[in-house]
């Protein structure tokens, strides 16, 4: 996840524009990119460490719900 | 994933549109010339000097100043107005190159690698634009028949806008040679009118036509005894012009 463009690009960006950004992306009404979105813009400010970042945990937060309703385990 | 990215590259893009006030002005001044609300573009333009010449100088002032003069004459030429001064045109651009050309130099002699020296220009537009100088200087025949076909041949390279302002100076030079009673040109003006109705390029953004082109197409290709072009061009007009009235129509309803 820490080599996808969106990622670096977030990385980059203040305050302003993650507001800015957040709004496009609530219009934007894409489930999946909200979710991700929100996940990122809590851990990259926070400066988490890289485990939050891979991809099993950000694909596990995204389908967490979804994934429970079914009885799926995911590792 | 793809849309987030998209959504970062459209903030960076609208926060840099956002800062920087002059772009702002330039585009909504162009906006105003492209949708002939005239009278706002001149209210536009008049405070927009005014405000460049009131901030600090900074990199692209010049480049405003030039594009602003740019979009003024552009206007008085789409209005066949020629009133202002083109002289600060090239004054503006002039000092906005050479400071470049300046920074060039310093990168070229800064730099390691030898490679930063200007190459010759290989744009079609470029070359184009140098015809229409050389022609504008040359004036003669030959010229203009060499230049224009060259235009013809590469025209389909052009995007519209560059096409119909480099055409509107082959008219404007046709017109020059006839007030100096150069007759042959009546045929070259009917060609390159023929030529910018093939092109689309003759019509205004709204599908209306300037009555000064119509004036003219009539007055030449009755000149030039083609009665027959006269006629059939005048009863195409009249269907275009229909067309849009009725199409307005139905907008307004």
């Amino acid at each position: 996840m820490k080599k996808s463009k969106f990622f670096e690009l977030l990385s980059s960006f203040n305050k302003k524009q993650l507001q800015e950004l957040s709004k496009l992306i609530k219009n934007n009404e894409e489930e999946n990119l909200i979710g991700l979105f929100n996940y990122l813009s809590i851990h990259i400010p926070s400066k988490s460490n890289d485990t939050v970042f891979s991809r099993e945990a950000v694909l596990r937060n995204l389908y967490k719900n979804k994934l429970d309703e079914k009885n799926y385990k995911i590792y | 994933m793809n849309d987030g990215v998209k959504l970062c590259e459209w903030v960076i893009i609208k926060q840099d549109i956002e800062n920087d006030k002059f772009k702002q002005q330039i585009i909504l001044a162009d906006y105003y010339q492209k949708h002939q609300l005239n009278k706002y573009f001149n209210q536009h333009i008049n405070s927009i000097k005014e405000e460049i010449r009131l901030n600090k100088e900074n990199r692209n002032t010049y480049y405003y100043l030039y594009k602003l003069e740019y979009l003024v004459i552009e206007q008085e030429l789409i209005t066949n107005l020629r009133k202002i001064n083109y002289s600060k045109l090239s004054t503006y651009l002039n000092i906005f190159y050479e400071i470049e050309q300046l920074k060039i130099k310093c990168v070229t002699i800064t730099s390691l690698h030898n490679d930063l020296q200007l190459l010759p220009l290989k744009s079609i537009l470029y070359e184009q634009y140098h015809n229409c100088y050389t022609l504008l200087k040359s004036e003669t025949e030959e010229e203009y028949i060499k230049f224009w076909n060259e235009l013809v041949l590469v025209a389909e390279s052009i995007e519209k806008a560059d096409l119909g302002l480099i055409v509107n100076i082959f008219y404007s030079f046709c017109i020059s040679q006839l007030n100096k009673n150069n007759i042959v040109f009546y045929e070259h003006l009917l060609n390159a009118y023929i030529f910018s109705l093939e092109n689309n390029i003759l019509f205004e953004d709204n599908d209306l036509l300037l009555p000064s082109h119509f004036k003219n197409i009539i007055t030449i290709s009755l000149r030039l005894n083609k009665l027959d072009y006269a006629y059939e061009f005048e009863i195409n007009i009249k269907t275009i012009f229909l067309k849009i009235t009725k199409k307005m129509f139905i907008t307004i309803t």
